[in-house]
């Protein structure tokens, strides 16, 4: 097996747009690492640990990739080859092994604090590799102890260990040991059972990670695999429809159901499930703050950080799955030659071209309000609540109604089918994420502590850009649809 | 009559509506249908066999246009009078020209000599 | 039915062109099915079947061409056409968040003749859990509950795409009766596309070949059999062969193959009765083969 085979087995299934992203997001990482090492020299003692957290991250981010190389060892299994699965093995190691060198050599010599940047990144490899083989349905309570451990740590005044403490290796050692282990296990355990006779919550994430990533192009091969992956959800964790009276004389909720996903009306049993859901995450959020606010004895002024980084992140980022979420299950349905599309397209009762147009056009419109609207509102409230000055707001405004653009952008050009080609789509999409996890973190950072005002104009420059993208966008895909036949015609 | 009496060879190179045809000459030929029996409607043996009943009304036409049948005032169709009756045996032998001529053809590709399959058809017609 | 006094076509296609990316799927049809016939649409996969439905219903713009329904535009279909057509595509995978029972109910409230009882009976008959959400159901499943809301609606035209791939052999008859009932009773319009002949044999009034984008041929069933016939010719009197045939093969010993056709007397082209030469009668599925091959 040459080498070249052993190096590349874990990238061979990327695509190349994700491979681009990948490439951008390292160098983004890998600059903003040694920036941050730079800085420890001068002004910023602690600089060279967050440079090596962030490498850390970036090396979970590849061992993730890298526990892909699963699925070329179940191949091999199925297909009775040992050596091919030995190769599997031996890619894994050694792509981790030259990550991890590469890496850590120039960021250790160059932080001055070799051993803790080493013992830092392996942790972040080994995680990330355990993270990938983990099964989907553990990850729940993997998500639930973390803030749990918190607070047992916070509870007995135990503190993280400083990693320039001797002891910090033990630690690390303990860590990667156990992800080592649980790789290895879930590893054999999977190969051995066929991933076929694995039930959907045991099946490793990076497999189901697989499966996602094909259900974004909604073609060929991929839609056996994602209605598979629908047959293997448990029956009670798939919404339940209330069709109820839907029908010609219930036109917005009929159109409801037939458009699925989050724009279903779901029963009130449904409904419950998805609020406890949501629960549980503000739950573990309310536990992660529990063991700050004993920590800070309950002063108000110490605790209101969090209260308004929650308000800001909370309502931000639920915007921002809702939109992603609708988007991608819009873009679905209208590339499916075999879905909801030919039923809606033949459907009567839906009235003339203009009248069905105008009919869809305003419902999801409609959804569109009826979801960012409340959310929006908690956010700016609260900011305000909490004592947020104008700027901040401002700020605020601007970088959160870039969600609902980008939605009604979405929806304008998907319905137009002028779909933006990847090259164009995906460096926007970078930009639009950046400039609105950016503008969250500068927001929340104003209210802690003044004097950041000097962010801003970089912001609302980007914020700028992005508008004026999705509006020609959004305009395009107007135009287009207004020449259009009928809203339903598939993309093609 | 019932309608599973015909049999349908959907695949063969024969159109459905001449197989029909076909049986039915040779059904009241031989005196297994009657005269006056009633035949199963048009949609009865479409539904029997899957198969379209435009292709049954052709064969029902057709034979109609024989006169081996006739159709009942609003009651369907019934095997015609003289359908049997006057059927000559030179008439019937006609029928089984089609069977004949691949048998002759068959015979030929094998370079058979007439005496043996001659011999052959008599015992089988014998029994 | 007052639609045949009215004399529109129920399906029309004229010079459709239609290509993905690179590969043009449809190279100029035109296609008309007559009132109250079934078409079989036949060809191989990938020889623009699927394409050609979808352009005839205007669910896709075809790059060139037009196509119409009942006599209108298939891009502006009204509701009076609408009510009157079904379409099942090739892959059903609609609403996989409803139940079959939601489906049918929400479906049925829209059109105006639907046939509530009926499709009680076939979610029975065809043994389909109809509470189960559709994503748990097997594609042969969904597949069924899809034609039960075609045929459900009592369409005037009715338009399958492969309906028979999934079924089992019992639902597939059930299937072929139903069409064939409707079409000749109800004088309903059927177009049916599928790879599997033996399907068309029973109930299509008209074949329709499509290879390569193109209609090769298209006529009455009992025709095609009567009015076509493979000729096998001599290496000797290749020569002969006539010019007008719809496929001809050269076989290794330097004998030929061809697909004839009857003249407009009904007599076979000359070469027929060559010494040497023979004449076989052509099953559909023959003929199907020696062209599309």
């Amino acid at each position: 097996m040459s080498r070249g085979v052993l190096l590349g087995l874990p990238w061979y299934g990327l695509r190349r747009s994700l491979r681009v992203i990948l490439a951008l997001v390292s160098l983004a990482a890998w600059a903003a690492a040694f920036a941050a090492v730079h800085f420890s020299r001068s002004r910023w003692p602690d600089g060279w640990l967050v440079g090596a957290a962030l490498l850390a991250l970036w090396l979970a981010l590849m061992g993730l990739l890298l526990s892909s190389t699963l699925l070329p060892a179940l191949d091999a299994r199925r297909l009775c080859l040992p050596r091919l699965q030995r190769v599997a093995v031996r890619s894994l190691l050694l792509n981790g092994a030259l990550l991890l060198t590469l890496t850590a050599t120039p960021l250790a010599v160059f932080s001055g604090h070799p051993a803790p940047v080493a013992e830092i990144l392996l942790m972040g490899l080994a995680v990330g590799v355990a993270y990938g083989l983990w099964p989907l349905l553990w990850m729940f309570p993997l998500w639930l102890g973390i803030p749990l451990l918190q607070l047992v740590a916070s509870l007995w005044h135990w503190r993280l260990i400083s990693p320039l403490d001797p002891r910090f290796i033990e630690v690390c050692l303990a860590v990667v040991t156990v992800a080592v282990t649980v790789s290895a296990r879930n590893w054999r355990r999977v190969l051995r059972t066929g991933p076929g006779e694995l039930k959907w919550g045991m099946r490793p994430i990076i497999l189901n990670f697989h499966v996602s990533r094909h259900a974004l192009s909604g073609t060929g091969a991929a839609l056996d695999q994602q209605i598979r992956v629908a047959r293997q959800v448990p029956e009670w964790l798939l919404p339940q429809a209330a069709v109820g009276e839907a029908g010609p004389q219930k036109m917005p909720r009929a159109l409801r159901v037939m458009l699925g996903g989050l724009y279903l009306p779901v029963t009130w049993r449904s409904r419950l499930r998805r609020l406890s859901v949501v629960g549980v995450i503000f739950a573990s959020g309310t536990v992660f703050l529990l063991p700050l606010g004993l920590h800070a004895g309950w002063r108000w002024s110490a605790v209101r950080p969090f209260v308004a980084l929650a308000f800001i992140f909370g309502p931000g980022m639920a915007m921002a799955v809702g939109t992603m979420a609708r988007s991608q299950h819009l873009v679905q349905r209208w590339r499916r030659p075999g879905g909801e599309l030919a039923v809606l397209a033949l459907l009567p009762g839906l009235g003339g071209r203009q009248e069905q147009r105008a009919r869809l056009l305003r419902l999801l419109g409609e959804q569109l309000r009826n979801w960012h609207a409340p959310l929006l509102a908690l956010a700016v409230f609260a900011v305000l609540w909490l004592g947020a000055h104008g700027a901040a707001i401002g700020l605020l405004l601007l970088v959160l109604a870039l969600a609902p653009l980008t939605e009604q952008a979405v929806i304008y050009s998907t319905l137009g089918r002028r779909l933006l080609p990847a090259w164009v789509c995906q460096p926007l999409l970078l930009l639009g994420i950046a400039t609105y996890v950016g503008g969250l973190n500068v927001v929340a950072l104003m209210m802690m502590r003044p004097g950041l005002d000097a962010m801003v104009p970089p912001l609302v420059v980007a914020c700028a850009v992005c508008y004026g993208a999705l509006l020609a966008l959004a305009v395009r895909g107007q135009h287009a649809l207004r020449c259009q036949a009928h809203p339903y015609l598939i993309l093609e | 009559m019932d309608a599973t009496l015909l049999t349908i060879r959907p695949s063969a190179p024969e159109p459905i509506y001449r197989q029909i045809l076909e049986q039915l000459r040779r059904l009241i030929a031989a005196g297994q249908l009657a005269p006056g029996e009633r035949l199963p409607s048009v949609r009865e043996v479409a539904a029997a066999h899957a198969i379209n009943p435009m292709t049954v009304s052709r064969a029902y036409g057709l034979a109609e246009s024989e006169g081996l049948l006739e159709r009942l005032r609003g009651r369907g169709m019934a095997v015609a009078a003289q359908g049997a009756r006057t059927r000559s045996q030179s008439e019937r032998l006609a029928l089984l020209e089609p069977s004949l001529q691949a048998l002759a053809r068959q015979a030929q590709e094998l370079e058979m000599a007439a005496e043996p399959v001659l011999r052959r058809l008599a015992k089988l017609l014998g029994e | 039915m007052s639609e045949a006094s009215s004399g529109y076509l129920p399906l029309l296609a004229r010079g459709l062109w239609h290509s993905y990316a690179q590969h043009a799927a449809l190279r100029g049809v035109d296609l008309q099915v007559p009132q109250g016939r079934v078409l079989g649409l036949i060809g191989r996969n990938g020889a623009g079947k699927s394409t050609l439905i979808r352009a005839l219903l205007g669910l896709l713009v075809p790059n060139k061409g037009y196509a119409e329904v009942l006599g209108e535009p298939a891009l502006q279909l009204t509701d009076r056409v609408k009510e009157r057509l079904a379409y099942v595509p090739q892959q059903p995978e609609a609403f996989p968040w409803l139940t079959a029972e939601q489906m049918l109910t929400l479906l049925g409230r829209f059109f105006p003749h639907w046939d509530a009882p009926f499709a009680r009976e076939m979610l029975t008959r065809w043994q389909i859990p109809a509470t189960r959400p559709l994503a748990k159901c097997s594609p042969g499943e969904r597949q069924r509950v899809e034609l039960i809301r075609g045929l459900a609606s009592r369409p005037q035209v009715l338009v399958l795409d492969e309906p028979a791939a999934a079924l089992d052999p019992v639902a597939r008859r059930d299937l072929l009766r139903e069409v064939a009932l409707r079409a000749g009773e109800a004088g309903c319009t059927v177009l049916f596309s599928t790879h599997i002949v033996s399907d068309l044999e029973r109930v299509a009034s008209q074949i329709a070949l499509l290879h390569e984008g193109r209609v090769l041929l298209h006529c009455d069933l009992d025709d095609t059999k009567e009015r076509y016939a493979r000729l096998w010719l001599p290496p000797r009197h290749t020569s002969a062969a006539p010019v007008a045939a719809l496929s001809r093969r050269a076989q290794a010993d330097g004998s030929m193959t061809l697909v004839i056709e009857r003249d407009s007397h009904g007599e076979w082209p000359l070469a027929a009765q060559l010494p040497g030469a023979r004449l076989d009668t052509l099953a559909l599925e023959d003929l199907f083969v020696e062209i599309a091959a």
